[in-house]
């Protein structure tokens, strides 16, 4: 297993408005298929050195908190609240010893799109902002 | 003002072990808790953690605290201290940062009385072997710290596993005392603190 010397790091900042109210534990489903989804393109041999961070709060009170590190079985989501939710603010920290940071950056920009895509009986409309100040060539 | 680094590699639990330690200062201690986080990346998701909680917290962005972020740290703690003027400061470093070099920029700091407390420096068990191999700047971490924290033990049901962490964490530190704890599940929480603050 080939470990980089410096970290790649993804940052990012979305914005997702769901097609209904969602509750709280349809809300904590949707973010643990999110980071099944951004471990399989920030992982090597299913290992990630390194971690997969995700905060999102909405309006109605909801919190998230969903970390990943290691291995899919330490996939963590704690949720808090139990109003509904139209939409969600979400920040995303993907970071990795295993992958070129262009690479990351790449696979993770196209894996919310797809997983926004995929979820379009949920998601009515998301916009993606980068993060783009910091970067290990 | 006393002054705690908490370091560690990316995933150890850093956030989750602060967020305890800072509820059990204030329960038990009745400490008034600063926070400071150092994330690499500009998109800041501990801070919010932290805030949530109702903790008080500064946040340090776009570089690594132990170098090119290191020259804040004065004005980041001289603002937190007119702000709150807290007990205890916690520092959670990135996931790459030295403590030996935050613990300079400390010693360098004019008109704040600052007593650091032992370096804390926390390893997830499951990953040590793999980490300790591969990078080197986990050795620093080993190296500066005065008290290292095996964390997510009840994930590791091997009592040889971890007999051979500790001997490899002290042959890298030999003075370092090795506590075993879990963040997540509150393990040992209080007998980490007996070693801070006696």
């Amino acid at each position: 297993m080939k470990i980089l010397d410096l970290p790649s790091i993804f940052a990012a900042e979305m914005n997702l408005e769901f097609s209904e109210a969602r509750t709280i534990g349809e809300i904590r489903e949707f973010f643990h298929e999110f980071l099944v989804q951004l471990f399989e393109v920030s992982s090597v041999d299913n290992r990630l050195v390194g971690h997969i961070k995700v905060y999102s709060e909405g309006q109605n009170g909801t919190s998230i908190r969903a970390n990943l590190t290691g291995s899919i079985r330490n996939l963590m989501v704690i949720a808090n609240g139990d109003g509904e939710e139209r939409g969600l603010r979400v920040w995303i920290n993907v970071i990795t010893h295993m992958v070129k940071e262009e690479e990351l950056v790449g696979r993770v920009t196209n894996a919310i799109r797809k997983f926004t895509a995929n979820q379009k009986e949920i998601v009515k409309s998301f916009s993606l902002s980068l993060s783009n100040t910091h970067r290990n060539k | 003002m006393q002054f705690l680094i908490i370091s560690g590699f990316f995933g150890s639990g850093k956030t989750t072990l602060i967020l305890e330690l800072a509820r059990e200062l204030v329960v038990k201690r009745g400490k008034k808790i600063g926070i400071i986080v150092n994330d690499i990346g500009e998109v800041g998701i501990d801070d919010k953690v932290m805030k949530s909680y109702g903790l008080n917290v500064k946040e340090m962005f776009g570089g690594c605290i132990c170098c090119e972020m290191a020259v804040n740290l004065p004005t980041t703690l001289k603002t937190l201290r007119d702000a709150y003027n807290p007990d205890i400061v916690i520092l959670e470093p990135s996931g790459i940062a030295d403590a030996s070099n935050v613990n300079k920029v400390l010693k360098s700091i004019e008109n704040l009385e600052i007593d650091v407390l032992p370096v804390v420096s926390l390893f997830d068990a499951t990953q040590f072997d793999l980490l300790i191999e591969s990078l080197p700047f986990i050795i620093a971490q080993v190296k500066s710290a005065d008290i290292v924290l095996i964390n997510k033990i009840d994930t590791v049901l091997d009592p040889y596993y971890m007999k051979r962490l500790e001997e490899e964490i002290h042959k890298v530190n030999k003075g370092a005392n090795v506590i075993h704890i879990s963040a997540l599940h509150k393990l040992n929480i209080d007998k980490l603190i007996k070693n801070l603050l006696g």
